[in-house]
């Protein structure tokens, strides 16, 4: 691990206490600030009060910034409200759509990967940084359908946000993973085509695997543990990155011990040690030559 | 090419049943009726079918979960 | 305002002690927002002296420790389990208990004991050092507002009491307990152990773990004996679930005590995004 590198944990209301004495080990928390668009002004004081005992950052995710359609300015103001309470580090939302017309998704949908959806994210992302006063990090979601009507695979798209935007990469590893193995791709070869460049924050999670007719495929559900690959990914990059890395474990139900999840963030220090390692050394040799 | 019609025809088939069954037994003529351009018309029939159906039910059982303000109790899934 | 009949005298001194209350709490506000505090308290004994001084933290304590099945609990008594573990434990509070309880020791005779008045002292220390509790210095600022406004009701009270007899009336009792009331409560005011400060570090730490209390009423589940010291600390022993309350309340017969407020409720579902995408 490098000096900056931090490791941390999603703030869930079941593992609050836990997560709270174990601050010792837990470098950073994240929060989902849409939890929070209802609280009364009490609620934002305790949360900004956690973050006198430890940074942290925060996640949105309902805007649906990854749209041709404009986000709508009052759940943006929504969002700017916690944001500015609670004033974390890093804040981010996913490269999803959420809803259209007048249907409500309910959760996170990857969009067709146009060059109208590169705008519209770019559009989007600058209405937010307008009205919250702050760029968001961009995370990548999994998706269960190959989105219809793309011209262009993941990686390339993400990337001309990335460009456009100005924004920072939230590289969800096992989002990455999942989008790589249901739709047939080599899982480092498909990182390595990210802007690995722009990753400030990376989301860590487990899923599994579903069948239906026949077809099976990957759920990024947040329910399970993180499987080995994903620490190696993690490790993979940590060699390859220069900048600080904030790894935060996403966790969201049937939580286990909170030992097992400590180990787990022990497991993603040990990751990235092992890539910092690796990078110092070739870097070393390199000077050498 | 993704217009808002696109977007929302999506939208549509990610939450409303009875639309994507529709979809699914007569895609030519739903994707017609949905306004969308020729292009458009040819990416929903070559939509994966699979995908769909797996997507959309993950989205209805979370959308009954929040409506419910109940974690996953029990995923809608078998694990495999 | 002295030559107003009894009933109208009356609801205009209780006006006047509402008045005189909220200038009095408002002077010592303004006075305690303008000291320095850190408000940051991770550790369960010094949150729980925090909130119920030496009484909250023996609380606390014995219930980590029973929770550890360090300390047994024998009808209104503690009885250390096993006296090779006292020294293993980490911190002096629970050393002391443990020390003390090597012969059965009921609560009262634990608060007065000198080992464990000593490590209680470290965690008020602590308190006063981060301006959560008054230090000396902040009580006397509190007497002096609080003295000055008991003496002015209490001055009214007098004259009025004085002008009514030189009138022929002398139905002055409900005036005097009126007067003694609003004096109590004023001198309560001064009471209080907490700072302005350290109310709000009580207060976000309540609602930080609101949602986690009320979810024991559907589904009680301690993870673990630091959670559990945390919450107790927090809220007070009786909000930990699979705790044996009767038994407790035996040993420690006054209620529990909540003050600090009992955190809002609604907002925060606190659950996380459920998975990034479909």
């Amino acid at each position: 691990m490098s000096a900056a590198d931090r490791v941390g944990l999603g703030w869930r209301d079941a593992l609050a206490a836990s997560t709270y004495v174990h601050l010792d080990s837990i470098d950073v928390v994240e929060v989902i600030l849409d939890d929070y668009f209802e609280a009364s002004a009490g609620q934002l004081r305790a949360l900004r009060s956690l973050g006198n005992e430890v940074p942290v950052i925060g996640h949105g995710v309902a805007l649906g910034l990854a749209s041709v359609s404009a986000v709508a300015t009052s759940r943006v103001e929504r969002l700017a409200r916690v944001v500015n309470a609670i004033e974390p580090q890093i804040w981010s939302e996913h490269l999803a759509f959420v809803r259209s017309g007048s249907y409500e998704i309910g959760h996170l949908a990857a969009p067709p990967r146009t060059s109208s959806t590169i705008d519209g994210a770019v559009a989007n992302v600058e209405t937010v940084r307008r009205i919250v006063g702050m760029l968001p990090a961009l995370e990548n979601i999994a998706t269960l359908i190959d989105p219809p009507a793309s011209t262009m695979s993941e990686p390339p798209w993400v990337t001309h946000i990335m460009a456009g935007t100005g924004s920072q990469l939230l590289l969800d590893l096992h989002n990455l993973y999942a989008n790589a193995v249901n739709f047939g791709h080599d899982p480092f070869e498909y990182l390595r085509a990210f802007p690995l460049n722009r990753v400030e924050v990376v989301h860590i999670s487990g899923g599994m695997w579903i069948e239906l007719e026949s077809t099976r495929r990957l759920l990024d559900d947040h329910v399970h543990d993180v499987p080995d690959i994903v620490f190696s990914m993690l490790a993979w990059l940590a060699e390859r990155c220069s900048q600080p890395l904030t790894v935060i474990l996403e966790r969201d139900g049937h939580y286990p011990e909170f030992d097992e999840l400590l180990c787990q963030l022990l497991r993603a220090r040990e990751a990235l040690a092992c890539g910092r390692a690796k990078r110092s050394r070739e870097t070393h040799e390199l000077a050498a030559v | 090419m993704s217009s808002q019609q696109f977007e929302t025809f999506l939208a549509r088939l990610y939450s409303d049943r009875e639309f994507r069954e529709r979809f699914l037994v007569l895609p030519e003529q739903v994707a017609a009726e949905a306004g969308l351009g020729e292009q458009e018309q040819r990416a929903a029939l070559e939509i994966d079918k699979p995908g769909l159906l797996m997507a959309a039910r993950s989205y209805e059982f979370k959308r009954a979960a929040r409506r419910s303000r109940r974690r996953l109790l029990r995923l809608p899934w078998h694990a495999v | 305002m002295f030559t107003l009949r009894g009933p109208e005298f009356l609801v205009l001194f209780a006006a006047l002690a509402v008045v005189v209350y909220l200038i009095v709490d408002a002077l010592i506000t303004a006075r305690e927002l303008r000291l320095p505090s850190d408000s940051r308290i991770r550790d369960p004994y010094t949150i729980a002296y925090l909130r119920g001084q030496e009484r909250e933290l023996l609380r606390v304590v014995a219930m980590s420790l029973v929770f550890r099945r360090l300390l047994g609990v024998e009808g209104k008594t503690f009885l250390t389990v096993d006296r090779s573990e006292i020294d293993r434990v980490q911190s002096f509070v629970e050393q002391q208990v443990l020390r003390v309880c090597q012969k059965p020791c009921s609560a009262p005779g634990l608060i007065e004991d000198f080992g464990f008045k000593k490590a209680a002292a470290t965690y008020r220390g602590e308190l006063v050092r981060r301006g959560l509790i008054a230090s000396e210095a902040v009580e006397h600022g509190r007497w002096l507002f609080v003295f000055a406004g008991i003496a002015c009701l209490l001055v009214i009270a007098v004259i009025k009491i004085k002008v009514a007899i030189s009138t022929g009336h002398s139905n002055v009792g409900l005036l005097v307990v009126l007067a003694c009331v609003a004096a109590y409560v004023l001198w309560r005011r001064g009471q209080v152990h907490r700072t302005v400060a350290g109310n709000a570090a009580l207060k976000n730490l309540q609602v930080l773990f609101d949602s986690l209390r009320r979810s024991w009423r559907r589904r009680p589940k301690v993870d673990g004996p630091s959670e559990a010291a945390l919450l107790a600390a927090v809220f007070g022993v009786y909000a930990v679930q699979g705790f044996d309350n009767f038994a407790w309340a035996k040993m420690f017969p006054n209620a529990n005590d909540s003050s600090g407020g009992s955190g809002c409720g609604g907002g925060g579902c606190g659950g996380g995004c459920g998975g990034c995408g479909s």
